[in-house]
């Protein structure tokens, strides 16, 4: 069973810290200077269609196994079909489309390919969970071991490697240094001494209602959390009380960061619900939040049949691409790009093998971005040998998913030696 | 004679086991009852006579419909003493009478609950630890105003002339915690809110107060089987089913029959009779959660609706082997045209069984009884119950299903417009081995039911269902011991018709039911539902075709607080099993705010809406709440919707309806944006 933030909250841990001062952060500036904006690819990305090897052996085996069953055609994308994206590319990311004959990003995704060619992307290949957890195919189990940098750990913790990189390195003051901007309070981003600000949808529009027509209860609502002796009974009473308390602190703080940065030169965000939560963490950083780290998170991967509709893994890959360059474009063009790194992750890549609903299931091995001025720019990791897959049908993984942790919790300039329970060797990606 | 008897006896035992007291030959102490505000849950007050042989009570008071008083357990509950003398009693005020029983160290009962005969000693049973009192009222509110005494005697025969209130030697003086207020099942009426907001959508005071009266277990027997309650009204408080292809028409027209049918829902939560059945719907499409998103189709998502109610109360492995070949869980989880015709060349897509077993039956661990996990010893990691193969092997067993959606079906009802039909030409040939167990296949639906049984005859499936059904209905961390008895029922019922029914039987009639009492939050669901039945939203106004759609606002609420019954965000459903806290972040408790306003715009003081969907009567003031009075609003609203809440909470009420005891909307939403209000 989970711990609840409830138990967290009243006392699970050793050191219980008045309310308020949890909710609101270390007072202490955090160290470091990295801005950290992590997307999770909800549902089990599949890696193999997002960066397509293009040498001979690996293609070879891409597009053999790739063939949907019943004359579907193939599951991915034809030699022709990649040439005329110009979306492959090398290590060396000065190598142009045209001259490129190792890898190609998605069709779709030719905004990411431009980045890669300025030097703003890192790729990641072969990354994933390793074999000694058995549920490493399982939603529920996958997501928690990415959010919590550990395996085998599920139901046992209640803190994620973000979360716990604060801890070391100090909270942000005003609002904490953590926040997600999709409505949830991620586990990713909770660490001992600060829960994340959970804000969902225009940043302008967290405030406070009145019940009675009248516009701003903060209040009256302050007045309702604080000193509510009823709350010491009752467990879920101190939870919704504190969660009041913050909340109520917190909104003219967050009101006064949307009125700094209207975003109106934002470019459109269209329906685009993952576009929407990076103009808002764009808007936030924009207006000085001071706030280090950003969540959002874009559904709809586990694409079990029908992987090649317009709006399955294409469409989330174009929006993908679309939303990564406009908030990187929006920040530098405002001079705030300097010291932020946008990175991917997701709960597994997916089955080789096309299957009979013209999908994929769950297998391993993915690939994954960082994109930033921070990075180092170029191809890290290994694709896995599409000849070699095991007995599940699975290629086996190059990168530890710890080891690309590790690398991002010493960015941010914590220790990742309690965090991701050993110390993996530098991938350098940033 | 039979006392002598049992004195020789406890003479006997307590001389065998005597403590180490200060005076060898006798002692006392007494105790005063204080009374406390309502909503408290506080523990039993109660006297401790372990090592005595006699106790005998003294009380003077008697309890009343009183208003809070100046004291409280948060000041010298001593100083309330002097408030309860019988002149502070109201004239007329109903009274009842203190009851006892005694109980053994670890709480369970010796005697049975009985009118304490003041002014005389009662012998103590041997094995009794405490003397615990009650106040035995009837209508449950009231606050309990006895001073109580009670003289523990180790002599081997008490003093006949002993003064009452004075202590026989050197007394102490404590305070007892609490008094409750218990009607004939023995529980306080705090216990009969808590009761029908977990297993039903809570009620109006007047209705708790009449299952208060008549007992729980009647409420709960009834309920038990919802065939036996007469639910025809509840056409009256519903929109009409609309037919496939049509709009609505209503006045605000412009809906598609979509969201009229995810609007019943709320509609039926609401105003039916049939509470317990509409909760555990509620649990099943909570754990069997299934999205329109994806589905897209509104008939096929009403139709599994339909089912699982029909099936909610029933046999456990019926539901699933029902839900297995609906349409909207073909699509969901790509069940529908997944093909094993050749599984070597096209493998058949293994959504459906993979989450069918780690989500939906018996979860990912092996677990014992006790909802533990099931370790291995040399290599300290939990078992696991499937390994990739048997995916693979449940996967092929479903294969051949296909939904039959013809394109225009015509003016029909739209629950009945898809069908499912079994393609043995696409069905990958059995047998098939799946954890262990050899399946025969015959090529035929039939596959459905043998392959569902072997997963609900696995042994980790009855904890792992037990275990959510326990997070969701009474407390996110079950003891062992809970776990372990439900899930003994579970098992004995696998074959049962009634297997649900009984189980739900067992969780509420188990010792540890209560322990649950203010330890969750509740669902958007549960605050919206909760929030219109507690204020009697139910049944203000039967629907006509001229109105608002009924609760129309109130659904649209749930969408903005995450919680609309069709569209869980992902295959994890709502919030996962034992983290109810998920729901409250701080821009879904800002929802939760903004959106209970809602409701608190429907409170009508002055003339009722015509046209509104939903109406909360407040017009007469003194015939809802006995007075027109800022106290007497804020009396009922905190009885009603918080089973008391805090003096904090009373107090800001209080001065906000003095100023217009007519803004009882704004005294509303104080409440629903309370911590009191959020929990369950």
């Amino acid at each position: 069973m989970l711990f609840s933030r409830r138990q967290f909250m009243c006392g699970a841990t050793a050191t219980v810290l008045s309310m308020p001062a949890l909710m609101r952060g270390i007072a202490a500036e955090a160290s470091g200077n990295l801005t950290l904006v992590t997307i999770f690819l909800n549902g089990g990305n599949d890696g193999l269609n997002t960066v397509i090897p293009i040498t001979t052996t690996q293609y070879g085996a891409y597009s053999s196994l790739r063939q949907i069953p019943g004359g579907g055609g193939l599951l991915g994308y034809t030699e022709a079909q990649i040439t005329a994206a110009g979306t492959a590319f090398d290590p060396n990311y000065l190598t142009p489309a045209a001259s490129a004959t190792t890898y190609a990003f998605h069709p779709n995704m030719t905004q990411l390919r431009a980045m890669y060619g300025q030097g703003k992307v890192a790729v990641l290949l072969g990354v994933g969970l390793p074999p000694v957890d058995p549920n490493r195919t399982d939603h529920a189990i996958a997501q928690f071991d990415w959010a919590t940098g550990s395996v085998n750990k599920y139901g046992l913790a209640n803190t994620g490697w973000i979360g716990q990189s604060f801890d070391q390195i100090g909270g942000a003051g005003a609002i904490p240094p953590t926040v997600s901007v999709n409505y949830s309070s991620p586990v990713i981003l909770t660490g001992v001494k600060n829960s994340p600000l959970a804000l969902g949808g225009d940043i302008g529009g967290f405030s406070v209602p009145c019940g009675d027509g009248g516009t701003d209860c903060t209040n009256r609502l302050l007045d309702l959390s604080t000193n509510n002796d009823y709350a010491s009974n009752f467990m879920s009473a101190e939870f919704a009380r504190s969660l009041a308390e913050s909340t109520t602190t917190y909104v003219g703080v967050v009101k006064g960061y949307a009125a700094n940065a209207s975003g109106s030169t934002y470019p459109a965000i269209g329906n685009s619900s993952l576009r929407s939560q990076l103009k808002q963490i764009a808007r936030l950083i924009q207006a000085g939040a001071p706030s280090r780290a950003y969540f959002a998170s874009q559904g709809g991967y586990d694409t079990h049949s029908s992987q090649q509709n317009a709006n399955s893994q294409p469409g989330l890959l174009a929006d993908l691409s679309l939303a990564i360059s406009d908030f990187y474009g929006y920040l530098a063009a405002n001079g705030l790009s300097k010291n932020v790194a946008i990175m991917t992750y997701s709960d597994f890549g997916r089955r080789v093998q096309a299957n009979s609903t013209a999908g994929t299931d769950h297998g391993t091995a993915s690939v994954h971005f960082i994109v930033g001025d921070p990075v180092k720019p170029g191809v890290y990791g290994a694709y896995p040998d599409l000849t070699k897959l095991d007995a599940n049908g699975n290629p086996l993984i190059a990168v530890d998913f710890r080891n690309y942790i590790s690398d991002m919790v010493q960015a941010l300039g914590a220790d990742p030696t309690n965090i991701v329970g050993s110390t993996y060797p530098k991938l350098g990606y940033i | 004679m039979k006392q002598r008897l049992y004195f020789l006896v406890a003479l006997a035992f307590i001389s065998a086991a005597a403590p180490a007291l200060a005076n060898p030959k006798t002692f006392a102490t007494t105790y005063v009852a204080s009374a406390i505000p309502r909503g408290h849950a506080g523990a039993d007050a109660g006297v401790d006579v372990a090592g005595g042989r006699y106790v005998r009570i003294t009380a003077s008071g008697s309890i009343s419909m009183g208003t809070f008083g100046a004291c409280g357990r948060a000041t010298n509950p001593d100083g309330c003493a002097s408030a309860f003398s019988p002149a502070r009693v109201a004239a007329g005020a109903p009274t009842g009478s203190l009851i006892a029983a005694f109980t053994s160290a670890s709480g369970a009962l010796i005697t049975s609950w009985a009118t304490v005969g003041t002014g005389g000693y009662i012998a103590i049973p041997s094995g009794a630890a405490r003397l615990v009192l009650r106040i035995n009222g009837t209508t449950g509110h009231e606050p309990g105003a006895f001073r109580v005494v009670a003289d523990v005697v180790t002599a081997a025969a008490p003093a006949a002339s002993s003064a009452s209130g004075v202590a026989q030697v050197g007394g102490v003086r404590r305070t007892l915690a609490s008094m409750r207020s218990v009607g004939p099942s023995a529980l306080s009426r705090s216990d009969v809110q808590y009761f029908l907001r977990r297993f039903g959508f809570s009620d109006t005071p007047a209705n708790v107060t009449a299952v208060y009266k008549a007992g729980i277990s009647s409420w709960l027997t009834q309920q038990l089987n919802p065939s036996s309650i007469d639910d025809s009204a509840l056409s009256q408080y519903m929109e009409p089913t609309p037919l496939y292809g049509t709009g609505p028409s209503t006045m605000n027209g412009y809906d598609t029959f979509g969201n009229i049918l995810q609007r019943q829902i709320l509609q039926r939560e609401v105003a039916s009779k049939r509470q317990l059945l509409e909760k555990v719907t509620l649990h099943w499409l909570e754990h069997f959660s299934v999205s329109q998103d994806k589905v897209n189709d509104a008939g096929a998502m009403a139709h599994y609706e339909a089912t699982v109610r029909s099936d909610a109360l029933g046999n456990f492995a019926q539901l699933v082997s029902d839900i297995a070949v609906e349409p909207a869980m073909l699509y969901w989880l790509d069940n529908n045209n997944n093909n094993g015709a050749n599984v070597v060349t096209s493998p058949p897509n293994e959504n459906f069984g993979r989450e069918l077993m780690q989500l939906y039956v018996l979860g990912v661990s092996q677990l014992n009884p006790d909802g533990s996990q099931v370790m291995n010893t040399s290599t300290g990691m939990p078992n696991q119950n499937y390994t990739e193969a048997d995916v693979k092997q449940i996967a092929q067993a479903l294969t051949g299903f296909q939904v039959q959606a013809p394109p225009n079906p015509g003016l029909v009802n739209p629950l009945t417009v898809d069908s499912v039909r079994f393609y043995n030409s696409r069905h990958a040939k059995g047998p098939f081995t799946i954890m262990g167990q050899t399946i025969v296949d015959t090529g035929d639906p039939t596959i459905v039911p043998k392959v569902i049984n072997s997963l609900v005859n696995n042994p980790s499936t009855a904890p792992f269902q037990v275990k959510e059904l326990l997070e969701r209905f009474v407390t996110e961390t079950p003891s062992p011991g809970y776990i372990s008895r439900i899930t003994a029922v579970w098992n004995a019922n696998v074959s049962s018709p009634n297997q649900i029914a009984n189980v739900m039987q067992a969780i509420a009639n188990d010792q540890e039911f209560y322990s649950g009492k203010g330890s969750m939050v509740k669902e958007p669901i549960e605050y919206v539902v909760d929030a219109i039945r507690e204020l009697n939203g139910a049944y203000a106004t039967p629907f006509t075709t001229t109105m608002e759609t009924p609760y129309n606002s109130d659904y649209g609420a749930l969408g903005n607080m995450d919680q609309q019954h069709w569209y869980p965000p992902t295959v994890f459903s709502f919030y996962p099993p034992g983290d109810k806290e998920s729901l409250l972040t701080n821009s879904l408790l800002l929802s939760r705010w903004s959106n209970g306003s809602s409701l608190s715009n429907d409170v009508r003081t002055t003339t009722l809406c015509a046209t509104c969907d939903t109406n909360v009567d407040f017009t007469n003031l003194t015939a809802l709440t006995g007075a027109n009075t800022a106290a007497s609003v804020t009396h009922y609203l905190l009885d009603a919707l918080v089973d008391g809440g805090s003096p904090e909470l009373q107090a800001l009420m209080q001065n906000y309806l003095a100023n217009n005891v007519k803004n009882v909307n704004g005294a509303v939403w104080m409440v629903l944006t309370s911590p009191e209000y959020e929990v369950n």
